[in-house]
C-alpha cells in the first residue's frame, strides 16, 4: 500500500509540472492503483497526454459552406456562430470572435481553393491544411470534406475500373452523385487545435482511419438533413438543388456531430495505450507470468483445495500425463477465454477495424472492478501483442546492464522450486486434517453441504506441504480465501451456479494482497510477519525461514531500477538520429551504370542507398480500464453500464458502414462479474448496393461456468491451452525460463 | 500499394508539368512497362526537361526485392492522368496561406497526395522565380497517412536542402559579380528556360533526385 501511495504521490507530482492548471484526467482516477509499469511498458507510471486536445475542445469547430459560384459561397453552419447564448439570433447579425476563430471566406478559400474551379465537380475530395495562426489558437488544422449532391441525394460508389491506378479511400464511402446532371458543391470543414510542435499534424494523420469515418458519417448527416430541407420546396428533378444561407445552423445534430468527433478524437490521444514487450524485456514477461499465475490461482482456482468444488471438465490425471502438474481443477476460463480469442489476435493489434479484409473485431471487458481487469489486460495485450510491440535495441541493452549488476539481490534462479512444484503431484502422503483443522481454528466455517464433497473428492489429499515455497505459500493463501470473495466483480447479487458457494463461504476481502499484486514489487508486498499471520497452516514452520527468499525473488522484479521506455499515450517516439535523406543523397556522388536494354529503352541502372530511417512506433488501439465503452479500441476494460450492449450494436453498424458490403464485425464480451463470454457478431450480408439494408446481429454465449456443450475441437484446444498456462505457472519461480515461457507464449499463439 | 514521388515544376512555356516521376514496381509485374520513351522534344523545354547522364529515358533501382524506376512521365495512362490532375490542382487550384506547409488532399480517382512546394530564385525567370512541387502520391488513403510523418519529414528535408544549396549559390554569385550594371535589371535576353539541374548546379541532380525517392519508398 506504501508503494502505492508513493507511487500515487509520484504521479500527481508529475502532473501539475506538465501542465499546472490542468485538473488529472479523467481515467487518473480508475489507475490511481494501476502500476504503470506493468501496462505502459518498464518504468513508466501512468503516460500523460503531451497535447491535451480536451482543454482547447471549445476551439474545435464545424464549418458547413455551400459553392454557389465564383467567389460566393455561403455559410449553412457554423458551429461557432451557434456558441453564444442568450442573443436573439433573428436580431444579431452572425458574429465571430475572429481571436478564436477563422474568418469563414478564409477557409472557404482552403476548402474549395483559390479560385472556386474545380477539375472534379462530383468526386468527394478530402483535404488537411494547416491554418493560419490566431491570437488564442497558434496552432490548428482544417480537415475538409468536398463534395456534391444532385437533386436526387442520392450516393454512388464513383465508378473506377482500371486495375492499374485505383485509389482505395480509407473507409467504404459513396462519393459520387448517382447521376452527373448540375451538382451543387458542398464542403464541410473540421478545424482542429493542434500543438506547435514539427509532428503536430500526428494527432490527425495517425487516427486518420477514425478521422475518415466521422468525415464519411457527417457527410451522410448533412446530405441528409439537406434532402429534409429540400423536399418541401418541391424541387424540380434536374435542377441545380440551393440552400439558403444558415439553413442548417439550427441543427442540434450537427453540433452532436462535432461533439463526437472531439470526443473520439480526446480519446484516441489522450488514453495511455498499452506497452508490453513481452518478447523483449525479461521483467515484463516475468510480470506477465505472474499476472497469469496470479489469474489461474485466485481466479480460475487452480488450487488442489478446490477439488472441493465441482469442476466442469473433470481432469484425471491419466489424462494429462505429459507434465507434472497434474492436479488442475477448478475453471478453465482463463484457457477458455485465450483459445476463442487468439485466432483474432492479429485483427485486434490491427485495431479494431481492418480494412483490407473487412472484419472488425474488438474485445471488451466489463467489470466494475479496475483491478482485476487490469491483470487480464495486462495477460490478454501482452499475448495479443507479442510479436508486434517492439523494444528498442538500447534500452534493452541498459536494461540488462542493470539486471547484471552485482547486487545482493540480483537475480538467481531459487534452486528448490521446481522441486516443490514437483512435490504438489508427489505428495499423496500427506495429511489433509493439517491444512484443515487450522483453517477451522481460524473460525471459518465449511458449508455442510460443501463437505460431502470434499470427502469425496479424490485430490483432497493431494494438499500443501510444509517445504512448499514461501511465494506459493503466500499466494495459496490469498488464494485459498480469496477465492470465496474475491473482488466485487463476482457480485454477491450474482445467483449463478458458479458464486452461490462463494456466498456461503464469507471471508474478508483480499481486494489489498490482489491489488498489490504478488509480482509487482517489494515495497508493494505485505511484510512477512503480516503475511505469515494471515496464513492458515499455522503448522508448517519451515515455511517461516524461507520467507525472506520471497522478497529476493520479487526484488529482482523490482521496477524501479529499470530504466523507462519513453512513450507517449499513444507511440514511442522513434530511437537513434534524424536522418536526412536529402542531405545524404545530394552530397555524395551516386554510382551508375547503362543497362542494355532490348527494345531500345535506354536505362541507367542506379546503386542503392543503404539507410534506415528510424519511425516511431504508434501502440496498437489497447488500453486498459476506461470509464466508458469506447468504438475506437479493440481491446478494452469498461464497467458495467445497462445500454452497453446497445453501445456495442451500435459501433457495430458503424463498422459495417465503414467497411463497406459484405463487412462483419465481432465483439468479444468478457463479463468478469458474470465470468462468462459472449460474441455479438454483425455480417453485413447485403450484396445490394441499396443503402437500407441492416446489418443482422446474433449473440453467442461462448463460456459461462459449467458451460459444458463445447464442441469437441473446440475443448480439446482448450486442455491444450491449459496445459501450456499451467507450464507457465510453474516456470514463473525463476528468472532463468523466461525463454522456455516466451516458447510457451509462442506456442499459444500459434 | 502504388506510389509515385513526383517533382513537378511550372514550366513557363508548358504550364504545370511534370519533371522527374519514381514509381514502384509491383512484383511480377514486367519492368518494361515501366520504362518510359523518349519524350519529343516539342512537349519540353530545358526548364522541364528529365536530363540524366547518357541520355537514358528511365532510372532503375534495386534494392532488396524492390525496384523502383524514375522516368519523366509515368508510362501507364491512368497514372498519368491521374497525377496531371493532381500537378493541375498543386499550381492552379489549391491555396495554401504559407507555402513551408504542406498541401495533403485526395480522393478516389486520382488518389491521395502530400505535396511541398518551393520557390527558386532566378534572375532569368519571369517573376524571378521559378515554382516547383514535390509530390507524394499514393493509391491508399490509409497507406499514405500512415505514412504521413516519414514522407512529410524527407520531403521537407528535401526542399530545405534544395532551397539553401540555391541561396548558397545565388549569395556566391552576388559575392563575385559587383557589377554594378546588372543591379536591379534583367538580364538581355528574357525569359530564359533553366533546368533545376543549372539552378543548382548539379549534373547529376536527377540521378540523386530518384535515389532520394528510391531510398525513401524503400522505408515504406
Amino acid at each position: 500500500m506504501l508503494g502505492n501511495l508513493l507511487r500515487k504521490k509520484e504521479f500527481c507530482q508529475q502532473d501539475p509540472a506538465l501542465e499546472p492548471q490542468v485538473p488529472p484526467p479523467a481515467y487518473a482516477a480508475a489507475d490511481a492503483h494501476y502500476s504503470g509499469t506493468q501496462l505502459y511498458g518498464p518504468g513508466n507510471t501512468v503516460p500523460v497526454a503531451s497535447f491535451r486536445l480536451s482543454d482547447k475542445s471549445s476551439l474545435c469547430r464545424l464549418v458547413v459552406v455551400q459553392d454557389s459560384g465564383i467567389r460566393s459561397k455561403q455559410t449553412l453552419f457554423d458551429s461557432a456562430l451557434s456558441l453564444r447564448p442568450g442573443v436573439a439570433e433573428v436580431s444579431s447579425p452572425a458574429y465571430l470572435n475572429k481571436s478564436f476563430h477563422h474568418p469563414t471566406s478564409e477557409l472557404s478559400a482552403l476548402m474549395f481553393g483559390y479560385y472556386g474551379i474545380l477539375l472534379n465537380e462530383t468526386i468527394s475530395t478530402t483535404k488537411l491544411h494547416y491554418l493560419p495562426p490566431l491570437a488564442a489558437m497558434p496552432a490548428s488544422m482544417l480537415v475538409t470534406r468536398l463534395f456534391s449532391v444532385n437533386s436526387s441525394f442520392r450516393l454512388c460508389e464513383s465508378g473506377h475500373g482500371d486495375p492499374d491506378w485505383a485509389p482505395k479511400p480509407c473507409v467504404y464511402t459513396r462519393d459520387a452523385p448517382v447521376c452527373d446532371e448540375t451538382p451543387t458543391r458542398l464542403a464541410f470543414g473540421l478545424i482542429v487545435p493542434v500543438a506547435r510542435d514539427r509532428n503536430a499534424h500526428e494527432i490527425l494523420t495517425n487516427h486518420w482511419p477514425e478521422i475518415a469515418g466521422h468525415l464519411e458519417a457527417t457527410q451522410n448527416l448533412i446530405v441528409a438533413k439537406l434532402r429534409a430541407l429540400a423536399s418541401p420546396s418541391r424541387q424540380s428533378a434536374g435542377s441545380k438543388p440551393a440552400f439558403p444561407p444558415g439553413c442548417l445552423q439550427k441543427e442540434p445534430d450537427l453540433v452532436h456531430s462535432l461533439h463526437l468527433f472531439v470526443r473520439s478524437l480526446v480519446f484516441l490521444i489522450e488514453t495511455p495505450r498499452l506497452y508490453v514487450p513481452l518478447k523483449h524485456n525479461d521483467s515484463t514477461l516475468c510480470r506477465w507470468a505472474v499476472a497469469v499465475a496470479t489469474w489461474l490461482e485466485l481466479k480460475d482456482g487452480r488450487h488442489p483445495s478446490l477439488s472441493l468444488l465441482p469442476t466442469p471438465i473433470q481432469e484425471s490425471q491419466s489424462t494429462s500425463p505429459s507434465h507434472a502438474c497434474s492436479p488442475v481443477v477448478g475453471l478453465k476460463f482463463l484457457a477458455t477465454l485465450l483459445t476463442l480469442i487468439l485466432p483474432y489476435r492479429c485483427e485486434v493489434v490491427d485495431g479494431p477495424l481492418n480494412y483490407h479484409t473487412r472484419r472488425a473485431v474488438r474485445v471488451v471487458l466489463v467489470t466494475g472492478n479496475p483491478v482485476v481487469s487490469q491483470k487480464l489486460v495486462l495477460i490478454l495485450a501482452g499475448i495479443f501483442g507479442y510479436d508486434r510491440y517492439t523494444f528498442s535495441r538500447t534500452l534493452e541493452q541498459e536494461d540488462t546492464d542493470t539486471d547484471s549488476e552485482p547486487r545482493p539481490t540480483a537475480s538467481k534462479p531459487i534452486p528448490i522450486q521446481r522441486a516443490a512444484y514437483q512435490d504438489d503431484s508427489s505428495s499423496e502422503s500427506m495429511s489433509p486434517e493439517m491444512t484443515f483443522s487450522s483453517g477451522s481454528a481460524k473460525g471459518w466455517e465449511i458449508p455442510s453441504k460443501a463437505t460431502p464433497i470434499i470427502s469425496n473428492s479424490p485430490k483432497f489429499t493431494e494438499f500443501a506441504k510444509p517445504e512448499r515455497q514461501p511465494v506459493t505459500l503466500v499466494r495459496r493463501a490469498s488464494s485459498y480465501a480469496s477465492l470465496q470473495n474475491l473482488s466485487t466483480s463476482y457480485g454477491s447479487q450474482s445467483t449463478t451456479l458458479s458464486s452461490s458457494w462463494r456466498n456461503r463461504l464469507h471471508f474478508g476481502s483480499f481486494m489489498e494482497r490482489w491489488r498489490s499484486g504478488v509480482g509487482e514489487s517489494v515495497d508493494v508486498t505485505p511484510p512477512p510477519a503480516a503475511e505469515y499471520d494471515e496464513y492458515p497452516w499455522k503448522s508448517v514452520s519451515s515455511g517461516g525461514a524461507n520467507l525472506p527468499r520471497l522478497s529476493r525473488d520479487l526484488g529482482s522484479l523490482d521496477l524501479d531500477k529499470e530504466k523507462p521506455v519513453v512513450r507517449t499515450t499513444y507511440e514511442i517516439p522513434s530511437v537513434g538520429e534524424r536522418v536526412d535523406l536529402a542531405q545524404q543523397v545530394m552530397a555524395a556522388d551516386v554510382d551508375f551504370e547503362p543497362v542494355d536494354m532490348a527494345g531500345g529503352a535506354n536505362v541507367l541502372d542506379i546503386a542503392p542507398l543503404a539507410v534506415v530511417i528510424p519511425r516511431p512506433q504508434v501502440l496498437p488501439l489497447m488500453t486498459g480500464y476506461i470509464d466508458q465503452y469506447r468504438p475506437e479500441f479493440s481491446l478494452q476494460a469498461c464497467p458495467v453500464h445497462y445500454n452497453l450492449e446497445g453501445q456495442i450494436c451500435e459501433s457495430m453498424r458503424d463498422d459495417c458502414a465503414r467497411l463497406g458490403p459484405r463487412a462483419s464485425s465481432r465483439t468479444f464480451v468478457i463479463n468478469l462479474k458474470q465470468r462468462e463470454v459472449k460474441l455479438m457478431e454483425m455480417q453485413d450480408c447485403a450484396d445490394t448496393e441499396s443503402a437500407e439494408t441492416t446489418p443482422r446481429l446474433t449473440i453467442t454465449r461462448l463460456f459461462a461456468p459449467y458451460k459444458r456443450d463445447l464442441s469437441e475441437k473446440l475443448a480439446h484446444d482448450v486442455e491444450q491451452c491449459d496445459a501450456v498456462l499451467n507450464r507457465i505457472l510453474y516456470l514463473i519461480k525463476s528468472r532463468s525460463e523466461n525463454d522456455k515461457i516466451r516458447a510457451l507464449v509462442e506456442q499459444l499463439i500459434h | 500499394m502504388s506510389f509515385m514521388i513526383t517533382l513537378a515544376h511550372f514550366c513557363e512555356v508548358h504550364g504545370p508539368s511534370m519533371v522527374i516521376c519514381t514509381q514502384n514496381v509491383h512484383s511480377g509485374e514486367p519492368l518494361e512497362s515501366y520504362y518510359g520513351a523518349k519524350v519529343p522534344p516539342s512537349s519540353v523545354c530545358k526548364s522541364c526537361a528529365f536530363i540524366v547522364p547518357q541520355e537514358s529515358t528511365s532510372l532503375r533501382t534495386k534494392s532488396g526485392n524492390q525496384i523502383y524506376i524514375s522516368t519523366q512521365h509515368p508510362s501507364s495512362q491512368p497514372r498519368y492522368a491521374a497525377l496531371r490532375q493532381t500537378i493541375m490542382r498543386v499550381f492552379t487550384i489549391e491555396s495554401n496561406h504559407d507555402m513551408s506547409k504542406p498541401l495533403s488532399f485526395g480522393d478516389s480517382k486520382n488518389g491521395y497526395s502530400v505535396s511541398l512546394g518551393f520557390k527558386l530564385i532566378d534572375d532569368t525567370a519571369r517573376g524571378s522565380d521559378r515554382r516547383y512541387f514535390l509530390i507524394f502520391t499514393c493509391d491508399s488513403e490509409q497507406k499514405l497517412y500512415e505514412n504521413y510523418s516519414v514522407i512529410l519529414d524527407q520531403l521537407t528535408a528535401m526542399v530545405n536542402f534544395i532551397t539553401s544549396r540555391s541561396m548558397h549559390i545565388l549569395d556566391n554569385r552576388r559575392k563575385n559579380e559587383n557589377n554594378n550594371e546588372t543591379y536591379m535589371r534583367r538580364g538581355s535576353r528574357m525569359p530564359k528556360n533553366r533546368s533545376i539541374m543549372d539552378l543548382l548546379q548539379d549534373d547529376n541532380f536527377f540521378v540523386k533526385l530518384h535515389l532520394w525517392a528510391s531510398s525513401l519508398l524503400a522505408q515504406l
